[in-house]
């Protein structure tokens, strides 16, 4: 089963989902500060209010067995909800990914391929959550014929630009898509600069999370598919049509490699200190968790690279 | 502590939902685009007798793609006589769109001929009837004389005459095959089109420009007869027809009597598609090497661009061929195509009569229709399982450790107690 998003609602989704959570988050904060003694808010606190941490006492009694139970269950729900969040935000990180080709202007010389895009799909929210795989339509007049095939972004690009006549294609396609990510990221994070939305405790991870997605998967994308020419020496397009590393006349696998490694290194050591701050504003006392959080940080990142990688 | 327990509740429910969905989508994918690798595949059985045939679905393809193929070709008034889908090595797919044709009639090849005369100049070479492809043109014909007799002219090979690359002056493509000035014409009107290609001045040194030309092909029928003593057509029958079991034929002849190897062999759409599968099983027949492994090998692949415009078209020993794709086909006037796809195990013929000028449906319909047909055999998920296992682990190790932990903290306590 695959999800099919028609391109209105693409464009409609693009500008939704950070709308969405931050109007959830005001809007939660306000109710809770306004009724803090009803029932829904008891469910609703659990979204904006942290989870209390502190060191979990030695037992010797029952009252230090019901405060270190309380400790392991909190640590246990905060494992779960980076699970949920590693989760939803790499769906998000893909959806994005496609967003960020598909607003970009195209002009790909005179060999007639192109991009007709109608609909996005999402081939399985379940293995998009995990490593991301949401293609869009992609065109070649080879028959002269709109064959109804899916094309993931970077690997659609690599193949158009080994095809194209226009030397400016590729250069401006990957300067394009990184701009275009980086743009979108901002809708995430630039609103843990606001304080309340910052102190809400889930949103302001979503937030994050979220926006570390946007942000690398263009570039993980664009790593990984220099990577896998660089291994596997084709693309195959249309289950059939390969288009090999020594057709990338303008550029050359290798230096793309060289080229966005350092900008990945660069985003994992900038995203690791927002998200050391941002724990810090949870917990400015407890250390421990701090390291652990970083750790979930570094280890999520690197792992939607490897993912992206293997795949 | 209330306020944790509907954290675990709400733990439980997502993991409950979570395992629900998993299995529904960890299988899911639509269009995965992952190729077949395989090409070399054992055949349980040869059609020699006649085609097995199948339903499209037993040999992976969905057969709602092909009708509306067939709907598509009905749409467009497309003038197709026939279709046929062999694809591991069963017929999956066999429509007479024109009830003037049926699966008993034979069908002129056009051009398509060209390929099955190359793959008698490879049989003849296996044989030891030809020495090899480097052999020149003027060593065919040693009772002839040749005017415009220059260096480049001796220096013109069998192998110029399979890749288009003669040199002579020729142009059959600028104007209508009809037109008195088209090459073809002219050859036919001559008296003797042997002699006229033989007299023909030079245009080009050979092997440098490929200019589509059917005089070199007419050329090789007489190479064949020079060489084997045997008309085209016997020659062909002997070597090629009978072990293919190919009994329904027709051969038209020039003024001489030869069988002319530029188009004007007939053949039932079932023995063209037998033709596409011995090359696709690598001119192996029934374990007999029909034509040798190497032959099917150089005529399919890509000898030269076509045009330097069209890199996506290219041309073998008479063979088309993709130069970016995994498919070459035998190709001639009205829509007569053999396509061979070894990467899915397919090979796919039309016949037809779409008028020149009208761009032939083949490949549109082998790319719209075909072969996605296939490629939703190959609906997988990426990942197959793994989304499922990693959720599983994702759920289960977290509470487990917790849960360790739990019992390792009270244990302690129990033994300071």
């Amino acid at each position: 089963m695959a999800i099919i998003i028609p391109e209105l609602w693409a464009y409609v989704l693009l500008i939704l989902i950070p709308i969405l959570a931050i109007s959830i988050t005001i809007m939660t904060t306000y109710y809770i500060r306004k009724k803090p003694s009803s029932k829904v808010t008891g469910y609703l606190s659990l979204f904006v209010r942290k989870l209390e941490i502190v060191s979990i006492p030695e037992i010797d009694g029952d009252t230090n067995q019901s405060n270190a139970k309380r400790q392991i269950v909190s640590r246990l729900a905060i494992v779960y909800l980076l699970l949920i969040l590693f989760y939803l935000s790499n769906t998000i990180g893909v959806f994005y990914y496609v967003m960020s080709d598909v607003v970009q202007a195209m002009t790909q010389g005179s060999t007639g391929l192109s991009r007709i895009i109608s609909i996005i799909l999402i081939e399985s929210p379940f293995d998009g959550g995990w490593v991301g795989s949401l293609p869009w339509y992609g065109h070649v007049p080879l028959p002269p014929a709109g064959v109804d095939l899916f094309h993931e972004p970077w690997n659609w690009i690599f193949f158009t630009a080994a095809r194209t006549d226009n030397p400016n294609f590729f250069m401006n396609t990957i300067s394009d898509m990184m701009l275009n990510s980086f743009f979108f990221a901002s809708f995430f994070l630039v609103p843990l600069l606001v304080p309340p939305i910052r102190k809400s405790f889930v949103s302001s991870l979503f937030l994050f999370t979220s926006g570390m997605a946007v942000a690398t998967r263009s570039i993980f994308g664009l790593f990984a598919q220099a990577w896998n020419l660089l291994f596997d020496s084709a693309i195959i397009q249309f289950g059939l049509e390969q288009v090999t590393a020594g057709e990338l006349q303008v550029i050359t696998e290798w230096e793309i490699i060289s080229m966005t490694l350092p900008i990945i290194i660069v985003m994992c050591v900038i995203l690791s200190i927002i998200g050391w701050k941002l724990w810090r504003s949870h917990y400015p006392d407890h250390n421990r968790s701090q390291l652990w959080f970083m750790l979930y940080v570094i280890g999520s990142f690197w792992c939607s690279l490897f993912a992206i990688l293997i795949l | 502590m209330k306020s944790y327990r509907k954290i675990i509740h709400l733990i439980v429910v997502i993991s409950f939902i979570t395992l629900l969905i998993a299995p529904t989508f960890s299988g899911a994918a639509d269009v995965n685009l992952s190729p077949a690798l395989s090409t070399t595949i054992e055949r349980d059985y040869w059609p020699t007798d006649g085609w097995l045939n199948s339903t499209p679905e037993e040999q992976g393809m969905d057969s709602t793609k092909l009708i509306e193929m067939m709907e598509n070709v009905d749409d467009q008034y497309y003038d197709l006589h026939s279709v046929v889908i062999a694809r591991h090595g069963r017929i999956v797919f066999e429509e007479y769109p024109d009830h003037r044709y049926d699966a008993d009639q034979i069908h002129r090849l056009y051009s398509a001929t060209k390929s099955v005369l190359s793959a008698l100049i490879g049989i003849a070479i296996q044989e030891g009837f030809i020495e090899s492809t480097d052999v020149r043109v003027i060593d065919f014909f040693p009772d002839y004389t040749f005017a415009n007799m220059t260096p480049q002219k001796e220096r013109m090979t069998l192998w110029h005459l399979l890749t288009m690359t003669s040199g002579v002056e020729w142009d059959e493509w600028s104007v209508p095959y009809e037109h008195p000035e088209n090459s073809i014409g002219l050859m036919w009107q001559s008296g003797d089109p042997i002699q006229y290609f033989l007299d023909l001045p030079m245009a080009n040194e050979p092997g440098e420009n490929w200019i589509y030309n059917s005089g070199g092909s007419l050329l090789m029928s007489y190479i064949i007869n020079e060489t084997t003593g045997l008309l085209p057509l016997d020659f062909a029958i002997e070597y090629l027809f009978e072990p293919l079991g190919i009994t329904s034929h027709h051969w038209i002849t020039d003024l001489n009597g030869i069988h002319s190897g530029s188009g004007e062999l007939f053949l039932t759409p079932r023995d063209m598609t037998k033709f596409g599968y011995l090359f696709l099983n690598n001119g192996t027949w029934a374990d007999e090497q029909i034509v040798p492994a190497g032959w099917v090998t150089g005529s399919t692949n890509t000898t030269l661009i076509q045009d330097e415009a069209d890199e996506h078209r290219g041309y073998g020993l008479h063979w088309w061929t993709r130069p970016t794709v995994g498919a070459y086909y035998a190709s001639g006037r009205f829509g007569q195509h053999i396509f061979v796809v070894p990467e899915y195990d397919l090979v796919v013929t039309f016949t037809g009569g779409i008028p020149d000028g009208d761009v032939y449906p083949g490949f549109l319909l082998l790319y719209q229709y075909i072969l996605p047909s296939i490629m939703s055999e190959m609906s997988t998920s990426p990942l197959g399982i793994a989304p499922l296992i990693i959720t599983l682990i994702a759920l289960v190790v977290p509470i487990t450790c917790a849960g360790l932990y739990w019992k390792r903290l009270t244990s302690t306590a129990c033994g300071f107690a």
